[in-house]
């Protein structure tokens, strides 16, 4: 163990001078100014680019287009001429049909492979597995949907190798069940993800605790690891409702377009009808929708237990 | 004009409605060592970081050879800080460590280097400079964290319970160390701290922190042999203290009724006591001589010995006296010669009213 | 049902998913070399004509252009925001932080159409749409929550005393977060920037609602798709996936790789236990 060395030291008289404390600044300001340049911007930069545009989208429901021009005003008109047609309504309750299936779906396809991942993989095997997942969550959807209609397709993949084996061909294109792919397609990364990181969180106590007691392994997944796990299912299931109800890429490109959904229905109005306004009804319809669902998913997820 | 190097004065720090500092007055003289202790939640820390700049005061006025710091943000004081977790920069090696708060004042690079060697030198750590501070052990990570606060040759150098988390070997070897560094140094140290042994071990001056503000300070010696409130007493341990009631009172003498008997006191500082009046009368438990006959000194109650706790070159023993309270009397191996300490053996307990003495009761 | 056999059963299923994730990218890649028109078993012969033909559409490369410019500014656009907002969390306590919050993390959860709308909408009404420029406002919104989510998860691992000691010794605010922050993120925003740059490259919704005539490459893909059938298709959608493969798989490496370093940096510079000789 060293010593301290008994080294003169070196006089403190001769430094002390160098460090004289620095005229005195007005502090708050200084330090306010730091503080607002890592604050501000970001705030800035998503109110005027964010919640702006989303508060004129409620505007714009009430503007008018005469000879093809946007023109501020204050008229019911737009919101009386979409929520009373009948085409709107089909379209919207097919779009939340459709997405309650998908979100199913997604649900119950996730949770065995979720549950692969957190319960039956080696730790590395789980990094991999996860790292994989992450990829198609971030590219490319479209060209994965398009890819799709490699599959699926009259020429197809699916169809050739049925010909091939002596099936007859089937109509896999433009239908219900290949949206319902192309929705899964986008939505499986996430959900799977989500469920897996709440599987691992599930404190493994309560799983021997149960095996203890003698349920089976069935039961001790039902009755245990499910409950434990409600808030991450929940949560995913919600952003599949979410992205599944918004897309429009699936239901055009997979699903043939002619069962149009509402994301379909905005896009024509937007860009084939240039009515701005009919479409922020749909968009608001959209959103509000959206909202109710997110509410009640939420407080599903963290509603206490009885 | 003051010989004082820090001065806080009424300093209060309040965190939404609750006072963690209130009303502070220290002093702390050039080149003076003091110990701020006290139990968790006294503020000790918190005054520490005000003196640090790491907090700003809500009310009250601090100051640093005569210059009013309070509003000052703490990059532009210099009072480096030990931390107790040494906070050492781990992108850094050692010499990027050391040399960090001179680089930040603008010292041109052959005075940093210079410096540098000449603190790691000191501090016996020759040949670390390029080293990284992962790889060092705990007594030589601690030497850099000092290495690091020293360097900018501050006036008084903070010290955050530094040697908490070491074993007591090495603290105490620690210890001798930084004493040694103050006295060599002459600047003034402030270190905060809960351990007893190290702030009476190392301190020229104690202070006792209770609710956010000062209990008592003074030498170590001084505060050991009379803490001036019930507080203080227990917070120090190993002494008595027994409720009173004051009987008569003179310049010489103070006599008291308790529950265990009449005693007899030295006299408060201050003068003698009213008659009537509540005190505590503190009894420290090395003052206090077992027998087995009677009549020994003039205060003496009668207990049985309940348990005892071996404690190295002393032994606590536990007492019961008549009514259910305990005392606690500490005797060395040498008293042992002449007493055989048995469970459930009768005793005389006494002391001298020297021994003795009353603080106010709080 | 044994475990061992109800393990292969869910080993076998995780691959099923696996494989319904990335067979059709497999698909396009195969079909992209593949001669025939139609993407048909059997298959025909091998060629690159079709990345010829891409390589050659004007259309395309102004494409990949405009790509390249927009996920770069939107990148670095969103990297420096979501750093100042993670770091106003992890430092400042105020009223109204929970908004501040949620503005940050909520428009991932708005569906990529309505915000096209509404930016189409608002943008265009000041005058800034229909250009690169709208696009990169408009995915610097939507990516600066990913850069900010990554950011504070990292400043949450920081030793919080650190940037204390720091200007205790002297640093300034701006002087400590060079000299302390900064080291400590640098990975973690360079991670930040593939993985929003990745985000910007793939969007296509907002992109096609508020660029006018100025289309990305997705939105390229978008145009092709409406238009015939064609085996081109394939081979963009492969370039791209690729591309944007690479930056997320880049992005991962250098966040998860910190993760361990920083396991080991713990495990030295844990301080509760110093005397680790």
């Amino acid at each position: 163990m060293h010593h301290l060395s008994s080294a003169a030291p070196t006089p403190l008289t001769e430094v002390s001078t160098s460090f004289e404390l620095k005229a005195i600044a007005p502090q708050s300001s200084g330090r306010a100014g730091f503080a607002l340049t890592h604050a501000l911007p970001p705030l800035a930069w998503q109110l005027a680019f964010f919640v702006g545009p989303l508060l004129f989208l409620l505007v714009l429901t009430f503007w008018s287009v005469h000879n093809f021009r946007l023109e501020p005003a204050f008229e019911m008109g737009n919101w009386k001429r979409m929520l009373t047609q009948q085409h709107v309504w089909d379209t919207y309750l097919r779009t939340v049909m459709g997405a309650a299936v998908s979100t199913v779906l997604a649900t119950v396809l996730a949770f065995p492979a979720a549950f692969a991942i957190a319960f039956r993989l080696s730790e590395n095997a789980r990094r991999a597995c996860l790292f994989l997942l992450v990829v198609p969550f971030f590219t490319s959807y479209l060209v994965r949907v398009y890819s799709w209609q490699v599959f699926l397709s009259d020429e197809g993949l699916i169809n050739s190798l049925l010909t091939m084996t002596g099936f007859e061909t089937r109509r896999l294109l433009n239908t219900d069940l290949a949206t319902q792919i192309g929705y899964l397609t986008l939505s499986l990364p996430l959900v799977v993800l989500i469920q897996a990181m709440s599987l691992l969180l599930i404190d493994s106590k309560l799983i021997e605790a149960a095996r203890n007691l003698g349920c089976g392994p069935m039961r001790v997944v039902f009755a245990v690891i499910v409950p434990a796990a409600r808030v991450g299912i929940t949560v995913a299931a919600l952003f599949c409702f979410i992205f599944s109800f918004g897309d429009f890429v699936s239901p055009l490109y997979l699903g043939g377009g002619s069962s149009p959904t509402l994301s379909i229905l905005i896009v024509d109005t937007t860009k084939a009808g240039q009515q701005w306004p009919r479409a922020a009804v749909l968009a608001l319809l959209m959103i509000s929708t959206l909202m109710a669902v997110a509410w009640v998913m939420t407080a599903f997820a963290y509603r206490k237990k009885t | 004009m003051n010989s004082s190097l820090v001065q806080l004065v009424d300093v209060s720090k309040t965190y939404a409605g609750a006072a963690a500092v209130h009303n502070l007055n220290l002093e702390i003289a050039h080149g003076e060592f003091v110990a701020i202790m006290g139990p968790s939640g006294c503020g000790k820390t918190t005054a520490l970081r005000m003196l640090a700049g790491l907090e700003t005061p809500t009310s009250g006025t601090i100051r640093i050879d005569g210059v009013d710091v309070s509003g000052r943000a703490s990059w532009q004081r210099n009072t480096p800080m030990v931390w107790q977790s040494l906070a050492l920069f781990p992108f850094l090696s050692v010499a990027g460590n050391v040399e960090f708060g001179l680089r930040m004042r603008g010292v041109p690079k052959a005075q940093r280097q210079r410096r540098v060697r000449d603190w790691l030198s000191r501090l016996g750590l020759d040949g670390f400079a390029d080293r990284s501070v992962e790889e060092l052990s705990g007594g030589q990570r601690q030497r850099v964290a000092l290495a690091r606060s020293l360097v900018t040759e501050p006036p008084v150098l903070l010290l955050d319970e530094p040697l908490s988390a070491l074993d007591h070997h090495l603290s105490l070897k620690m210890q001798g160390e930084l004493n040694r560094l103050q006295r060599e140094l002459g600047i003034a140290f402030v270190y905060v701290t809960h351990s007893h042994s190290e702030a009476f071990a190392m301190a020229d001056r104690v202070v006792i922190m209770a609710k956010g503000s000062v209990e008592q300070c003074g030498a170590p010696m001084d505060v050991f042999n009379r803490p001036d409130s019930r507080f203080v007493a227990e917070f120090l341990g190993n002494n008595n203290i027994f409720r009173a009631n004051v009987v008569a009172a003179d310049e010489v003498k103070v006599q008291l009724h308790t529950e265990n008997g009449e005693f007899t006191s030295a006299p408060l500082i201050s003068g003698p006591p009213k008659v009537g009046s509540s005190l505590d009368l503190v009894v420290r438990a090395d003052r206090i001589s077992l027998t087995t006959k009677a009549g020994w000194a003039t205060n003496e109650v009668a207990c049985t010995l309940v348990s005892e706790e071996f404690i190295g070159s002393t032994i606590n023993g536990h007492l019961e006296m008549a009514g259910g309270k305990h005392i606690v009397v500490q005797l060395n191996a040498r008293d042992l010669e002449e007493i055989d300490l048995q469970v459930g053996r009768q005793f005389y307990a006494s002391w001298h009213p020297e021994d003795c003495h009353l603080v106010a009761s709080r | 049902m044994t475990r061992k056999i109800s393990g292969v059963i869910l080993h076998a299923y995780l691959a099923l998913v696996l494989l319904f994730l990335f067979a059709p990218i497999g698909a396009s890649l195969v079909f992209s070399f593949n001669s025939d028109r139609f993407p048909t078993l059997p298959l025909g012969s091998f060629t690159l004509d079709w990345y010829a033909a891409v390589f050659s559409d004007e259309r395309v490369l102004e494409a990949l252009v405009n790509t390249l410019i927009v996920s770069t500014a939107s990148a670095t656009l969103a990297t420096a925001l979501g750093f100042g907002a993670a770091y106003t969390d992890y430092r400042y306590q105020f009223s109204g932080k929970r908004l501040y919050l949620a503005l940050g993390l909520l428009p991932p959860t708005v569906p990529a159409i309505i915000l096209g709308l509404a930016m189409l909408a608002y943008l265009s009404r000041l005058g800034l749409s229909g250009s690169r420029l709208s696009i990169v406002i408009a995915h610097t919104v939507i990516c600066t929550p990913f850069a900010m989510a990554l950011v504070r998860l990292r400043l949450s691992q920081i030793d919080a005393s650190l940037e204390q000691a720091a200007w205790n010794l002297g640093a300034s605010q701006w002087a400590a977060l060079r000299y302390v922050i900064l080291p400590f993120t640098a990975s973690t925003l360079c991670g930040a920037w593939l993985l929003t740059m990745a985000v910007s490259f793939d969007e296509f919704a907002i992109a096609w609602f508020v660029g006018g005539l100025s289309e990305t490459l997705p939105v390229r893909v978008l145009g092709f798709l409406q238009g015939q059938v064609s085996p081109r298709i394939n081979a963009i959608g492969t370039l791209v996936f690729g591309v944007t493969t690479a930056l997320v798989v880049v992005a991962q490496l250098i966040l998860t790789r910190r993760l361990s370093l920083r396991r080991a940096e713990e495990r030295s510079t844990n301080l509760n236990t110093p005397f680790s000789s």
